[in-house]
């Protein structure tokens, strides 16, 4: 996603310039304001009362601009206190003002970090040579990755109606989304049935009608495909479709605790992502959500799990559902607080 | 400041549903599967099956760890719009915005606590902090190295459709990135299909709505987590007045809201065609396309009514666009 898109710049915030490793640079040593808590707090951690705000001449410097505050962690009142006075005082030429100091401490840790660096890294980047090296090999050789690509595929892809002029009704491609799954295999193993008298109750309120619905033909149709085991989720579908969507901005930190949705999405969050990705509010008052959750696709986590991985995503998303409960808490003080 | 929510809720202006016919729209194409989109389909795929190892306290960050972070930043004394993320999952390997925050992740041990100076880069999406001094605040949560699968491992590539060779590995991943980017397309087709309809529209949205509406977005993206944490008072003010003044996020919640108010009104004017039965097929494909499981959707027969009817209202939308969609003349515009 673009960064000049608001949902990039928010959502990629740390994740879009080039690194620049600064770590060489060692300015001059100088005391650090920061807070001070007791020994073991989280900076961030609500539960950590603040014992100071204070002055710590022994905080060690790690790079050219970062403190490293181990044992005198930061808690959230007096850090964050401290760092609001503090980038208050600087200046647009003030880059380093908070001196942190040229030490020996740190020179030493960088060269210990990047012999522990070298170290590993080279190990990784010999496994990755190697694989990419098998990659080549496996690809017979060829320097274009589309020469082995096998002719179903790109007739299947054409079919897909990538080409101009290729799709001339609305549903077209939903139908030959549908083919290409019909050669994938099956995307979604659902009961036309079942979907429809999950549906129709929702219907007869819409619509008041009290009729059954017995025949969802159409719809049957794209779910009626055979083939081996899925290729392609529908939480990647989704999450490809939001990716290319205009989003409002968000913040990754909120937007994980939307993973769930798309690990396994229900009806209504389906639609709601859905609703989010063409454009539309899902139902006023309740956009944000829907939006977060697409601000979480920048996440590399996410990423993962769109592509099928529950590994990581799932352990993440545990903890997400305390969060989740836990705001539920923290609603009223912060509305309160405006 | 007025807290939006201490208000009764905005009413929606009426609005008289425009026409939808004769709309004449070109939609970009579904974009065709590179070699490089392959590629890096593949290595997520090789990321998402790693063996992950999680480190302890005090462990060193590796070149190739994935780490969590908390993190918030100030500038000028305010809190920086965005800059509070907990619980973010960061790439060693990949490179951050902030080049500080880099260097400085890859230094530190699992448990540190660290103050960050840096300077918000030229590209930062408020025009108004580029180039400004900042203090970020960051405490390294957790960390994993992962150990990534061989790109001939059996067990590897059976996970990737059943293949059972890289190159019909390589063959399943740009037929699941095909069906991907067409699905997108089609979502872009219905969004500019809405926005057509939507400009056709007379909407008259009062600062009050639209101010309610972006305190909802805040509130969800940033607010909450604000809360959770602590950062509550002045911390929250500073935040929302940071979204009110970003014209971009305001924009957003505007065109949303148009599109939203002028959908809602197309479908009760086109009631009649948006029937039951179309209703259900509209869910059914849907509910496909979204790869919504048996589970979920057994779950949703026990949904209360309210939520039922929610997602019902939802979906009259959507299909509303689709029914707009039907009618215009749609041509697919190639790169």
């Amino acid at each position: 996603m673009a960064n000049n898109n608001i949902t990039g710049a928010r959502a990629n915030s740390i994740t879009s310039l080039p690194v620049q490793d600064d770590s060489l640079v060692a300015p001059d040593p100088q005391p650090v304001v920061v807070g001070s808590g007791h020994p073991g707090a989280s900076s961030l951690d609500p539960k950590s009362k603040p014992v100071a705000t204070a002055t710590i001449a022994g905080a060690t410097p790690i790079s050219a601009n970062a403190v490293k505050v181990t044992g005198t962690a930061l808690t959230a009142g007096a850090a964050t206190e401290a760092a609001r006075n503090e980038s208050s005082k600087l200046t647009t030429h003030g880059k380093n003002i908070a001196g942190v100091g040229k030490s020996v401490h740190g020179i030493a840790k960088k060269v210990a970090g990047a012999a522990d660096d070298e170290a590993t890294t080279t190990d990784r980047m010999q496994d990755a040579a190697g694989a990419l090296k098998d990659t080549a090999k496996m690809v017979s050789g060829s320097t274009k990755l589309t020469d082995n690509l096998s002719a179903k595929t790109i007739r299947n892809l054409k079919v897909g109606g990538y080409g101009a002029g290729a799709v001339a009704g609305a549903f077209n491609v939903y139908t030959n989304a549908g083919e290409l799954r019909e050669n994938l295999g099956k995307a979604f193993d659902g009961d036309p049935k079942a979907i429809a008298d999950s549906f129709n109750n929702t219907a007869q309120i819409i619509s008041g009608s009290a009729r059954v619905v017995t025949d969802v033909a159409d719809g049957a149709k794209l779910l009626r495909v055979g083939g081996a085991a899925a290729v392609v989720a529908g939480k990647s579908v989704v999450g490809v479709a939001l990716k290319a969507a205009p989003i409002v901005g968000a913040a990754i930190g909120t937007a994980k605790a939307t993973i769930d949705m798309f690990k396994d999405p229900s009806v209504e969050n389906g639609l709601k992502l859905a609703a989010n990705a063409i454009g539309l509010i899902p139902l006023p008052g309740m956009s944000a959500v829907s939006m977060a959750a697409a601000a979480a696709l920048e996440n590399p986590k996410v990423m993962a799990a769109t592509a099928g991985a529950v590994r990581s995503a799932g352990k993440w998303a545990s903890g997400v559902a305390d969060r989740m409960a836990a705001n539920a808490a923290t609603m009223e003080p912060l509305g309160l607080a405006m | 400041m007025v807290n939006p929510l201490s208000l009764t809720p905005v009413p929606l202006p009426k609005v008289e549903a425009p026409s939808i016919d004769g709309l004449i729209l070109k939609v970009p194409a579904a974009k065709v599967p590179t070699p490089d989109d392959v590629m890096a389909r593949l290595e997520e795929h090789r990321r998402a099956h790693a063996v992950a190892t999680q480190k302890k306290t005090g462990d060193a960050i590796g070149p190739f760890d994935e780490v969590c972070v908390d993190l918030i930043g100030y500038a000028n004394g305010k809190l920086v719009p965005g800059s509070a993320q907990f619980g973010l999952w960061v790439r060693i390997d990949r490179p951050l915005s902030f080049p500080e925050l880099a260097a400085a992740l890859k230094l530190a041990t699992v448990g540190d606590g660290l103050k960050v100076n840096l300077t918000l880069p030229e590209s930062f999406f408020i025009p108004a902090l580029r180039n400004t001094p900042a203090v970020y605040l960051m405490d390294v949560k957790e960390a994993q190295h992962l150990k990534l699968p061989k790109l001939d491992d059996p067990g590897f590539l059976a996970k990737i459709g059943g293949a059972k060779t890289l190159p019909e590995a390589l063959n399943k991943i740009a037929e699941e990135l095909g069906a991907q980017f067409a699905v997108a397309a089609t979502f872009r087709a219905l969004h500019v299909a809405i926005e057509s309809v939507a400009a056709r529209a007379e909407v008259q949205l009062s600062p009050k709505l639209l101010q309610q509406e972006l305190w909802n977005v805040w509130r969800e993206v940033e607010g909450k987590a604000l809360s959770e944490h602590g950062l509550l008072g002045q911390e929250q003010v500073d935040s929302f007045e940071n979204w009110k003044d970003d014209p971009k996020a305001v924009a957003d919640v505007e065109r949303r809201l148009r599109n939203t108010i002028v959908m809602m009104a197309v479908a009760k004017a086109h009631e009649a065609e948006l029937t039951h039965e179309r209703l259900v097929e509209t869910a059914v494909r849907w509910v496909s396309v979204l790869g919504i499981s048996e589970e979920k959707l057994a779950e949703f027969k026990h949904q209360d009514d309210a939520t039922k009817s929610q997602t019902g209202a939802l979906l009259m939308e959507i299909a509303a666009a689709e029914l707009v969609l039907e009618r215009s003349t749609l041509s697919w515009v190639t790169a």
